[in-house]
């Protein structure tokens, strides 16, 4: 009996011990194995997760932007397609959860451990997701992003404020990029550039030249400010940024829009604006990247959508086309962009108009130069580059380029790019610059005939940072600080 | 606090150690019953004294008497009191004889310990062996649907081992992910009830919310024979739960099995059968063929082009296929279950084995599971006793999908022109199906895209009963649960879901295993007459455990081998968790006089999951028992009994693990081609992070008239939860989507009743009726500052979500655009339209209350019980309702080709005049004008059901003293045999998400309930 009594008072006092005892609730019990705490992060590894979010942004942005700037046009005549509130909400959590937030630490990390290398790179993939964020939405937090749990409700800051950060990023990522000593650089872990620093360096060149070409409107010193930054910018398309998918990681434009057509799940299709542009509709000339980049399938003819009637196309983003086949890059900043871009600000800093003809020889040489890289992008045969270069429609000659020509050709060389829409609002859906662009059908009438000038803050920050929100929140249909 | 506790309870120890007497005589004896076997727990006192003892489990005892002692009085509930002189005698056996009127309740409570009901101050609602054979389900928890007041059984659906879920008293939590579950106690020790729903969906190509609605997941709690349970005892509220602590905050259901009784070994066997057929399916149209604007349609190539059900007129030749209900088959059931028990005066056995075999009503689909029990004890003194129990049990199935792009959805798409009989190609196994690809084959599905599972799982405790002195003992138990489930889905590169990754399979591996160690020691005083006392005091601890490896390949290469090792993409991920519970409790019971009984707990907890600063917590409760028909001789032949309860007590509750800080985690989506990549985790855990407050109030009384035969029961609760440890949605710009803090406060209220009657009573015929009520409510009294709601689940049509003031089980959709007077708002082409810019409240899940009434006849050796069950309001979204309407396959869209005038007005406001031909495309097929309206696809899901008929036949005594048998019985039994409902799609009765979901209002896409009959045998030797 008495040994009983000890034996159970002695498990009494070992469960006492054990509840003191840090080591069965304390130590590593509640730390999980399965993820990597803080201390073991390394730069390597969130590297490839910010470049791929890049990548994925551009998908999530242009699905509905290409629709506002008629690259494309929707089965449901609804929502982008016919400028009613676009929020967009997966690329506001695709750009600050997941590119900028990593991309921040990376930045921390790197200036702890001394690897500006790092730093550099990860400043430019800010800049260029920052600058996606601000041509969406205006008015975003930057400064006081990034600080949670400290900061919750982050102030937005104005667009001028935004485009200045990113030029400071971009400034401070040159010298980062050519640092001589770094304690890590990246290697095998650049999923775009396998650690050529002097690419990235040319990627900050040319983010630069693109961030000064959508201030045009606020005078020439920004297109003769994009010419500079131009002389060290993406100079071959061997030189693009883009990130190239594979059949294991899918093109998102493949597994989103081409390969449930199989299935019958239809989405969006290319828009009648963007096929005329191609099929000699507006431009006596049939241009050889048509069955690149649309399926007619069986038809006979090429004819897009027209957007906001859901009706009216014969063809399709199938994964047979060249942007929605499984291995297809996404191309972020290009070779063709910095093109156009010199052409447009080489004609704008001769004091070229929306409607003047003839511009300098610079212009003429980048025009023709962007068209060519494009097609070489595609993969169109030489001999249909040089006959569509060789197209008195297409071989204006300096002293008749236009604006609209430099435009047209830009507008098709960034297909389901974000920047099209950026192009398309700077210039306010003129007509005379994009070839008889007019009102989708159904056009929201909220609008009163307006077109779509921003994408809304996304529901979720509504209600999670309303009073930000209410402050920085304008008319759908207000133009941005950018394009005034 | 908690030291203040444990100093009283040591000092109380003390005193009571002073309290002795004179000893100098020992009597010895067992106590029986009429049919000779022993009772435990009786009283035996020294007549006119307070000293005494109670029976062990064998009914034995063993007494000091002093020298002048005259007789002793042996008392115990449900038998009448007897008085024996003892003379000479050392060994006095006696047998009492059960007191009919005077039947006592005995009810298990928290940590196995029997206790009257009489004495508790909260309502305990409880069931034996019999109530849940009655209804043959295959869940233990199915049985007990209908008869619970206040506590929600939901199955989900008849896939064959489908998960149930089951909610006490509302759901408490404002995070839609925190369990709502009750904790499951076996004999004392918990054990695993969860539903893990896994990860089973490919890397693209699915629009699915999430897999729990796949595959109705099994609650575990399904491993458990339902032939080994001895009783069911549900504690529904914290002050029942008081002494399971964090554990116990959603109530706790505390489960018995049967053990071995000293005496000639006993043999049960029983058998039954059953067959399950479909039961409500929803009405199709049988006018139209397949086809669009009213013609069938082709591809350029000139072969046909089918989906919709919009073309034309059915002819004479054409054949109508109702699929939605020819689809199923008819599933079978057979259930065996053996068991041997007995003992001897020191030990006692119970051993069973048991197997299920199911096919069920989805072709293809199965479920078997097979057990095997040992219960055991043995004394080795009269003060020492070691229990032990082992459980075996094995349950494997093949799982027909439900959710998005599966059995179900394919289902509601199907037109009525084809069947789905041709599936599959004889040459290559492809896919045949009437749409060329466009929807699947629901019958391919069935065939060769399912979900293996098996489970393997053992239950096993050890147990230590030790008597120090007649008023101190101790009960030591140590327990482990522990399984392993493996799964495997495949799916074939042809079917929908698949055809994007070109096919894929996943090998998902969960382990998971729960220790509990259990220690408790229970003394007794009796200070007067008057006034007793017994005290618990104990310790408790609890590890849990799991991970889960899923491995993922897509793309297969060989066609027909479905084998991961002939994926080409790898996908891998591991997670698990890791939780450990300290709990320190004391309970301190007063009896006065037979008539009060006030109830003192209080509990500490130890959690592993809260940040070590707020890791302790202590909680107290209170409750309170008054007979007042004891204390103020109210007996009379009208009145015979009343009682009334009340309590207060509050309970902590702790977090998942491992919501510390932050984590960085592999990104999706990785590795991109060989390189991996990882993110910043966007859910950062508060480390100020405190325990979630639960306190409640609940008052009930209990009335008993015409000697006991009319019995009523009525509870009221209110419990408020706060502190809430929620998942905090905040602005993507700070680098997080969640932060994990205190706040938010849910009240729940409700009530429950039960009346039970015995409306006739005599030697051949008796009828005895039961009916319950409940009604249950839970407020939103405040949300976490900032944020205007928490969604549980978006339904794109339909959200289930919850804002300040709101209820809990809110639904919100888009709604008809009407002018301020209600009307509708008739557009220019003579067509309504929705408002689908807004999302509106436009019905809630949770029903207005629910009723079942049991009500048990027999005559002679016959006996039949009927369970009807009403259940008022609760609004559900049939998310397969939509494609049918879409497609043109349901009867309400048979109203085709015919002019119509909606009653409503312009937009200018006069009265509607235009006329409009509905068809396919203006009406049915838009989502603006019709089919995303609340009006049309939220549905009141109300009901009223016989949930189960039970005829049962016990063969004559005479026969079965021939046979060698102690009892035979015969029963017939039926389930769902009626169910009579507004709602349009199937039965009602089946939740979308499965076990163990907190979102309500959504059905449809999983396998529909059954309508079932069973024959059974049970018999005894």
């Amino acid at each position: 009996m008495k040994k009983l009594f000890n034996i159970s008072f002695s498990l009494i006092g070992l469960m006492i011990l054990l509840v003191g005892c840090d080591s069965f609730l304390g130590g590593d019990t509640n730390t999980d194995p399965y993820r990597a705490t803080p201390d073991l992060i390394k730069l390597d590894a969130l590297l490839p997760t910010v470049i791929k979010e890049s990548g994925d942004n551009h998908y999530r942005i242009a699905y509905s932007t290409s629709q506002i700037a008629q690259h494309t046009a929707s089965y449901f005549a609804s929502g982008a397609d016919i400028h009613e509130i676009t929020r967009i909400n997966s690329a506001w959590t695709g750009i600050y959860l997941r590119a900028l937030t990593n991309a921040d630490q990376m930045v921390k990390l790197a200036e702890e451990n001394g690897s500006p290398h790092y730093a550099g790179v990860a400043q430019v993939l800010m800049a260029l997701n920052l600058g996606m964020a601000t041509d969406l939405w205006e008015n975003i937090p930057f400064d006081e992003a990034f600080k949670g749990p400290e900061i919750l409700k982050p102030a937005y800051q104005a667009q001028e404020e935004i485009y200045n950060r990113v030029n400071s990023l971009l400034d401070a990522a040159i010298p980062n990029l050519q640092a001589a000593t770094s304690v890590f650089s990246p290697s095998d872990d650049d999923l775009i550039y396998k650690g050529d620093l002097s690419k990235w360096e040319k990627v900050a060149y040319a983010l630069k030249a693109r961030y000064a070409i959508h201030l045009a409107n606020k005078g020439d010193s920004y297109a003769t400010m994009a010419l500079t930054e131009l002389e060290n910018a993406i100079d071959g398309i061997e030189n693009d940024f883009e990130l190239i998918y594979n059949s294991r990681n899918l093109n998102p434009w493949h597994s989103q829009v081409g390969l449930p057509i199989k299935t019958g799940n239809y989405t969006i299709t290319h828009s009648a604006q963007f096929i005329k542009c191609l099929n000699g509709d507006y431009y006596t000339v049939v241009d050889p990247r048509l069955p690149i980049i649309a399926d007619k399938g069986g038809n006979d003819n090429y004819s897009g959508m027209i957007n906001g009637s859901g009706s009216g196309s014969t063809t399709n983003l199938t994964v047979d086309t060249w942007y929605a086949s499984s291995e297809a890059p996404i191309m972020m900043v290009t070779y063709a962009e910095m093109k156009f871009i010199e052409a447009e600000a080489a004609f704008l800093a001769n004091g070229g108009t929306t409607t003047s003809v003839g511009a300098p020889q610079q212009a003429y040489e980048a025009y023709l130069e962007g068209i060519t890289a494009h097609m070489q992008k595609l993969g169109v045969e030489e001999a249909e580059v040089n006959a569509y270069l060789a197209d008195p429609n297409v071989a204006v000659g300096a002293a008749n380029l236009t604006l609209e020509l430099i435009m047209k050709e830009k507008y098709i060389a960034l297909f389901l790019h974000p920047e099209a829409w950026i192009d398309v609002r700077r210039y306010n859906y003129n007509p005379d610059v994009f070839h008889s662009m007019t009102l989708p059908e159904n056009h929201n009438p909220d609008l009163n005939g307006n077109f779509l000038q921003r994408a809304s803050y996304p529901f979720d920050e509504l209600s999670r940072n309303s009073g930000e929100v209410d402050k920085n929140t304008k008319e759908i249909g207000s133009r941005m600080w950018r394009d005034q | 606090m908690k030291k203040v506790f444990t100093t009283c309870w040591f000092v109380t120890l003390c005193l009571w150690s002073t309290l002795s007497w004179a000893q100098n005589k020992v009597v010895k004896g067992t106590v029986t019953n009429e049919t000779g076997e022993p009772i435990p727990g009786v009283s035996i006192v020294v007549t006119g004294t307070t000293k005494g003892t109670i029976t062990t489990g064998e009914g034995k005892y063993t007494l000091q008497v002093p020298e002048d002692a005259v007789s002793l009085t042996f008392s115990s509930i449900g038998y009448m009191d007897m008085e024996e002189q003892i003379g000479q005698r050392s060994v006095i056996d006696v047998v009492l004889v059960e007191n009919v009127t005077q039947l006592e309740e005995i009810v298990v409570t928290s940590f196995g310990r029997q206790e009257e009901k009489k004495s508790l101050g909260y309502s305990v609602q409880s069931f034996s062996s019999e109530d849940l054979q009655e209804a043959k389900q295959a869940n233990f928890l199915d049985a007990m649907q209908g008869k619970v007041a206040g506590v929600n059984i939901t199955s989900s659906g008849g896939t064959p081992g489908a998960g149930t879920n089951i909610i006490i008293r509302g759901i408490t939590s404002l995070d839609p992910s925190a369990s709502n579950q009750p904790l499951f106690v076996i004999d004392g020790i918990p054990i695993d009830n969860s539903t893990n729903a896994g990860s089973m969906l490919p890397s693209s190509g699915s629009n699915s919310a999430g897999s729990s609605e796949q595959f109705s997941f099994s609650n575990r709690a399904v491993d458990i024979n339902p032939s080994d349970i001895e009783s069911v005892n549900i504690l529904k509220g914290p002050s029942a739960t008081a002494l399971y602590g964090l554990r116990g905050a959603n109530g706790v259901v505390v489960i018995t099995t049967k053990r071995g009784k000293a005496g000639k070994a006993r043999i049960n066997f029983s058998s039954s059968y059953s067959w399950d057929q479909v039961g409500k399916t929803p009405e199709v149209q049988s006018k139209y063929r397949e086809g669009r604007f009213g013609r069938l349609r082709f591809n350029s190539d000139g072969s046909p082009l089918r989906f919709q059900t919009f073309g034309p007129k059915v002819s004479q030749y054409d054949p109508v296929i109702n699929n939605m209900k020819e689809f199923w088959e008819t599933g079978h059931r057979l259930d065996n279950s053996l068991s041997i028990s007995g003992g001897n005066d020191n030990s006692t056995y119970y051993t069973s084995v048991s197997r299920l075999d199911q096919n069920g009503i989805a072709p293809n689909s199965e479920w078997n599971r097979t057990s095997i029990k040992l219960n055991g004890s043995t004394k080795f003194s009269d003060d020492l006793e070691v229990t032990g129990s082992m459980q075996y049990i094995n349950s494997q199935g093949v799982r027909p999908n439900g959710g998005d792009k599966s059995i179900m959805s394919a289902l509601s798409y199907y037109t009525t022109t084809y069947g789905t009989d041709n599936y599959v190609n004889p040459i290559d196994g492809t896919q045949v199906d009437y749409s060329d690809g466009i929807t699947d084959n629901p019958r391919y599905l069935a065939e060769f895209a399912n979900l293996e599972d098996e489970v393997n799982r053992v239950i096993a405790n050890v147990g230590l009963n030790a008597r120090f002195t007649n008023w101190l003992k101790l009960d030591y138990k140590v327990g482990i649960d522990q399984y392993t489930d493996k799964r495997r889905r495949i799916v074939p590169a042809d079917a929908d879901v698949g055809r994007q990754v070109k096919g894929f399979t996943i090998e998902n591996k969960i382990q998971a295993r729960e220790i509990n160690s259990n220690l408790l020691l229970t003394a007794f005083a009796e200070f007067n007459e008057d006034l007793n006392m017994t005290v618990t005091a104990g310790n408790a601890i609890t590890e849990t455990w799991s991970e889960s490896l899923n491995v993922r390949g897509e793309g297969f290469t060989l066609n027909n081998f479905k084998s991961i090792g002939n994926t080409t993409n790898y996908f891998t991920k591991i997670n698990g968790s890791l939780r450990r519970l300290v709990g320190l409790f004391a309970d301190v019971k007063f009896e006065y006089r037979d008539f009060l009984f006030l109830n003192l707990t209080g509990r500490n907890d130890w959690s592993s999951t809260l940040p070590k600063e707020n890791r302790s917590f202590f909680y107290p409760s209170v409750s309170l028992g008054y007979l007042f028909s004891e204390h103020m001789n109210l007996q009379s032949n009208f009145f015979s009994y009343g009682k009334v309860r009340l309590s207060y007590a509050e309970v902590g509750k702790d977090t998942d693990p491992y919501l510390l800080g932050y984590y960085y985690e592999p990104s999706p989506g990785f590795p991109f081609e060989s390189i991996n990549g990882f993110r910043k985790d966007d859910t950062y855990g508060s480390d100020r992070l405190r325990p979630e407050r639960t306190s409640a109030i609940e008052f009930g009384a209990e009335l008993k008239f015409f000697n006991n035969r009319l019995g009523i029961d009525a509870t009221y609760f209110q419990q408020r939860s706060k502190d809430q440890i929620i998942r905090l949605p905040v602005s993507n710009t700070t680098g997080l989507s969640r932060y994990i803090t205190n706040a938010g406060e849910i009240e729940n209220k409700g009530i429950e009743l039960l009346i039970t009657g015995e409306v006739i009573r005599s030697n051949n015929f008796n009828w005895s009726s039961s009916l319950n009520f409940s009604k249950t409510e839970g407020e939103i009294l405040s949300m976490p500052e900032g944020l205007e709601e928490i969604v549980f689940f978006d339904g794109t049509y339909i959200q289930n979500k919850i804002v300040k003031g709101g209820k809990v089980g809110d639904l919100y959709g888009h709604k008809f655009n009407r002018n301020q007077q209600g009307q509708l708002i008739i557009d220019k082409n003579g067509l309504p339209s929705v408002n689908t810019e807004e999302y509106v409240k436009v019905g809630n899940a949770i029903p207005d209350w629910t009723a079942g009434l049991n009500n048990s006849i027999s005559y002679k050796n016959f006996t039949l019980s009927v369970l009807l069950e009403l259940k008022q309001g609760g609004d559900l979204f049939d998310m397969g309702l939509r494609n049918g309407i879409r497609n043109g396959v349901l009867k309400e869209t048979e109203l085709r080709y015919r002019e119509v005038i909606f009653k409503g007005v312009t937009e200018t406001g006069e009265p509607n005049t235009k006329p409009v031909e509905i068809n396919g495309e203006n009406l049915y097929r838009s989502y603006s004008r019709y089919n995303s309206a609340s009006e049309v696809i939220l549905q009141d899901a109300s009901w009223f059901r016989i949930r189960n008929v039970n005829l049962s036949y016990n063969l004559p005594k005479q026969w079965i003293e021939k046979l060698k048998m102690q009892s035979a019985r015969v029963s017939l039994t039926g389930n769902n045999l009626y169910l009579n409902t507004p709602y349009r799609g199937y039965d009602p009765e089946a939740s979308q998400f499965g076990a163990g979901s907190n979102a309500f209002g959504f059905a449809g896409l999983v396998i529909p309930q059954t309508r079932s009959y069973t024959l059974s045998l049970n018999v005894t030797f």
